[in-house]
């Protein structure tokens, strides 16, 4: 079988804020026998000029992520919202370039969450991660992966191959935090009205390690979780996944 | 028109996140949401989705041929010897009612549910002529008594807890206090049976109008929708005028769709079929029948390709359950008729962006609506559309912005390209380094401020992941 | 004030699709039940989507075994009126003989000779503790009794008073909601008026519109009773 190679999409937030999530993210596809490259013009998807209104915005930076990925084989991302953006909502904001209409088609196709490559691409679940110590862990179905892109099996069969942790359900994990973008910060009580039910429903499950397929997600509940003193930490799959592996570093 | 109170959304989902009964009352949303699951396993999710599929398929279709089946629709009312009115808007179908009520000496109307003639406020209109309205689904007449807005298009009275309905009857009513929901319930029956029974005019909405036959089909539980439909002298139905269907037989695909999604239920205990006013040789009935078909801003809706796919909606109040929004801030913070995801979407529409300008942003677009939708509508789609109308629109639907709009083209100048985008990455991470202690903010100025009341923030790497990889590639390279 | 006309020439700008000429295509009718299932099986489901529906269901093997039934209703509501419809299978029972033997007063809500005017038959459907109707037809996958009032058959009787009886023949009871709707197209091809009216009752009725709690008989009957003579 010819080597897989990969272009890492590692999205801003995770550049800017969460570089650790990027780094396991090559390590683990490193580990499975990936190539991976990382473009350096990438910058952002689009997403928040989107959901802001700014179509116009929006579709300059689709327009330029299309170009900047031209060449590659396969896109991941280690984020659902930001591939869901790409599959959900290129096609809607690059309308006015038809000439653009057949790449765009195939970016959508080769553009992947991360999960969602291991699974159904490399057709692998269990990755060989261990934890140093048993730990009881629970995962949040984002908004975006699970309704735009169907992600919700993958990163579970991912978490229950994962040595030492003990994948358990919360109530209503799809049930969405209330982060929203912007949202949080222009109806910031309705955000955190939703998010402290959320939040009961993580803490009910008694878990160690809340972890999700997005670091926004991650960013909002783990916010609340550690500005409630929580022993419930976030941990976005990546860096769950990349837990005792062997492999070189990013 | 019932006045617009959508520019408030702010202020009231503050009111009732603060509010106890309020909140408690959503938590019991739950049924309806397991009510509707159970329904559709009972149902079966294949032949489910094949049923969505076609009522979407008839939507598309009779939307695309409106005038036809309109016209269809009309006819077929009048040779049954029913009267059609078609109104613009709401004060031109208010002007009608009000007319047929006049000319009809009524002095009570009984009404039963209907989101059309909230919509048009007509309750006011009449009672400013001295007649008396009079709510019948037990839900609208307690929000008629405390005279507020429909809190829910399936459960208009959600929020009301049994001590304030007991409250309610006991202040107006003069019955006595009742802590037992069987007896308040019967307080009701035995108030409105009356009403039914001494009222010249009933007014009921239309589920669908069946073009084919000249058929009004209402849905209902209680049985008031019977009732005043057959008691009264004259029965005045309204409609949306998307509610139009072709053929009868598409009854059966939007029925099941529209029980077992709005309250889990089978069927609803009353389907009732009009067409027409009494036959010539009934023994009871009204002797009049009047539809109104009211547009209100609908063509505008039908005119945009973006927009046209909201008016699928059935009315079933499933998004509204599933919406965590709504779950949190109610029926009322949303201003007018119709609240909650799908409400987000047609209220803007019918009445302005300008006039409902928070709407479309109250959203964390998260899409279980869509998920829950019958009719599979796509409400965050449409959200966006709405969005990008208040921000980038004509004149018309836009929104001033000024200080987003000037960071929104920093931003665009920034992801222009990898040599600002980094840049901006480190200002910020500088930036943070005096407020921030151990990786996390605890405060942030205005308009962030909102974020740190309940959340930390984190603060933006030292080294983002484009550094680390040019770091560690070179030395892989070397 | 918008006529016929202009409302339509409104919309046909905003579908931009210039003036509509003919029908339309057609969608396809919702696809028809694979096979007619059997009447037993057609009962069977009635009876089991009957107790779902909260209807009491009664099977009755021939007209006597029901007559003797409704009037164990009638007699265990305390009836003294009982109001009903012109409906064949009620004169076939011979309902009113039954009840009047029983002590109770049977009240036939038609226009007649002899009979009561409007006023009074609203009156009375009202005060009445029990109403017994026949049917139309019954769709087993919801236990909804199709009614469609015309000459003799009132609406109010199978509404006003807190007790409805629906007597159906067992050969009346068909699948789903579509086959009602199919058989009332045939009829209203073959009908000189095509003015009508037609109810589906499914159960009593009901509300959960405070704190979402179920109770029934809020306007419409409370108590229904289904009873299906199987002869």
């Amino acid at each position: 079988m010819a080597q897989k190679r990969v272009s890492l999409f590692v999205t801003c937030l995770v550049d800017q804020f969460y570089p650790e999530v990027g780094e396991a993210t090559v390590r683990l596809l490193r580990h499975l026998g990936v190539e991976v490259d990382f473009p350096a013009d990438q910058t952002c998807c689009g997403q928040v000029a989107l959901n802001g209104g700014y179509r116009s915005h929006a579709t300059a930076v689709a327009k330029r992520f299309v170009e900047v990925f031209r060449g590659s084989e396969a896109i991941v991302a280690p984020s659902g919202s930001c591939v869901a953006t790409i599959h959900a909502h290129y096609g809607d904001l690059l309308r006015g370039y038809p000439e653009l209409a057949e790449e765009v088609a195939s970016l959508q196709a080769r553009t992947y969450e991360l999960s969602q490559y291991l699974v159904d691409v490399l057709g692998v679940e269990n990755v060989g991660a261990r934890l140093p110590s048993p730990a009881r862990v629970t995962y949040h179905d984002c908004c975006h992966a699970l309704r735009d892109l169907g992600v919700g099996a993958q990163p579970r069969r991912l978490l229950s191959a994962v040595d030492g942790a003990e994948l358990t359900e919360m109530k209503d994990s799809a049930s969405c935090c209330g982060f929203g973008g912007t949202f949080s910060v222009k109806f910031a009580d309705i955000s955190s009205a939703i998010l402290r039910e959320k939040l009961h429903n993580v803490e009910a499950t008694g878990a160690d390690v809340l972890t999700a397929v997005d670091s926004s997600c991650l960013m909002h509940m783990g916010g609340a979780l550690r500005r409630q003193g929580s022993r419930t930490r976030p941990m976005h799959i990546a860096e769950l996944l990349c837990e005792g592996i062997e492999g070189e570093r990013a | 028109m019932t006045d617009v109170l959508s520019a408030h959304f702010k202020e009231q989902a503050a009111e009732a996140i603060g509010n106890a009964t309020i909140q408690e009352s959503l938590d019991r949303l739950v049924n309806f949401r397991q009510g509707r699951v159970d329904a559709i396993a009972e149902y079966g999710q294949e032949r489910w989705d094949a049923l969505s599929q076609s009522a979407r398929e008839i939507k598309r279709e009779t939307l695309e041929h409106l005038d036809y089946y309109l016209d269809e629709l009309s006819r077929n009312v009048e040779r049954a010897g029913g009267h059609v009115f078609f109104a613009r808007d709401a004060a031109e179908a208010n002007e009608y009612v009000a007319k047929v009520a006049a000319d009809n000496g009524v002095k009570t109307v009984t009404k039963s549910k209907s989101m059309v003639s909230e919509e048009m406020g007509i309750a006011d209109v009449l009672e400013s002529m001295g007649i008396e309205p009079v709510e019948t689904d037990l839900g609208e007449y307690i929000i008629q008594l405390a005279r507020e807005a429909p809190y829910h298009i399936i459960a208009p009275a959600l929020h009301k807890s049994k001590e304030e309905v007991s409250e309610l009857f006991e202040r107006i009513l003069g019955t006595p206090a009742e802590s037992d929901i069987t007896a308040l319930a019967g307080v009701a029956r035995k108030v409105l049976r009356e009403k039914f029974l001494e009222a010249d005019m009933g007014m009921t909405g239309a589920n669908f109008g069946v073009s084919e036959t000249g058929t009004i089909v209402m849905v209902t539980n209680e049985g008031n929708g019977r009732m005043c439909s057959s008691l009264p002298r004259v029965h005045v139905a309204t409609m949306g005028m998307e509610r139009v269907i072709p053929r009868l037989r598409d009854v059966a695909t939007y029925l099941p769709l529209l029980t077992r999604s709005a309250t889990g239920q089978r069927i609803s205990s009353y389907v009732s079929f009009v067409t027409g006013p009494r036959r010539s040789d009934e023994e009871d009935g009204p002797q009049e029948f009047h539809l109104v078909i009211l547009d209100n801003g609908r063509s505008r809706m039908l005119a945009d390709p973006e927009l046209r796919e909201a008016l699928y909606c059935i009315r079933c109040g499933a998004c509204l359950n599933a919406c965590p929004v709504y779950g949190k801030v109610g029926g009322h913070a949303y201003g007018w008729v119709y609240p909650g995801p799908i409400g987000a979407v047609v209220t803007p529409s019918l009445v302005g962006v300008p006039k409902a300008k928070d709407l479309p942003f109250a959203s964390t677009l998260c899409g279980a609506c869509r998920d829950v939708c019958p009719l599979k509508i796509d409400i965050p789609r449409m959200l966006l559309k709405l969005r990008s109308d208040a921000v980038e629109g004509p004149a018309e639907t836009r929104v001033p912005r000024r200080v987003e709009s000037l960071m929104m083209r920093a931003w665009r100048r920034t992801v222009a390209g990898p040599r600002l985008f980094s840049l901006a990455g480190k200002v910020t991470s500088a930036a943070q380094w005096p407020l921030s202690r151990r990786g996390s903010l605890r405060w942030l100025p205005p308009p962030l401020s909102g974020w740190t009341r309940t959340r930390d923030f984190p603060r933006a790497a030292m080294r983002p992941f484009r550094a680390r990889w040019r770091k560690d590639e070179g030395n892989r390279g070397g | 004030m918008a006529d016929r006309e202009e409302f339509l020439a409104h919309i046909r700008s905003a579908l931009a699709s210039g003036p509509c000429i003919g029908a339309p295509p057609s969608a396809s009718p919702p696809a028809a039940t694979p096979s007619p299932p059997s009447r037993d099986d057609l009962l069977a489901q009635l009876e089991r989507s009957a107790g779902l529906q909260s209807w009491h269901f009664v099977r009755a093997a021939n007209a006597d075994e029901a007559t003797a039934r409704v009037v164990e209703i009638a007699k265990g509501h305390g009836a003294g009126t009982v109001v009903r419809t012109a409906h064949d299978v009620l004169q076939r029972m011979g309902i009113d003989a039954a009840l009047a033997g029983a002590g109770m007063e049977s009240v036939v809500l038609a226009d007649g000779p002899g009979g009561l005017d409007a006023e009074q038959r609203q009156a009375t459907a009202a005060g009445a503790a029990v109403g017994v109707t026949g049917v139309d037809a019954v769709i087993a996958e919801t236990a909804s009794v199709a009614l469609a009032p015309r000459k003799g058959m009132s609406r109010q009787a199978s509404l006003l008073p807190p007790v409805h009886v629906a007597v159906a023949m067992a050969d009346q009871v068909v699948g789903t909601l579509d086959d009602v709707l199919a058989l009332r197209l045939v009829e209203l091809a073959e009908a000189e008026e095509i003015t009508w009216y037609m109810n589906l009752v499914s159960g009593p009725s009901r509300t959960a519109d405070i704190e979402q709690t179920l109770v029934v008989g809020v306007h419409g009957p409370g108590v229904v009773y289904l009873v299906v003579i199987e002869e």
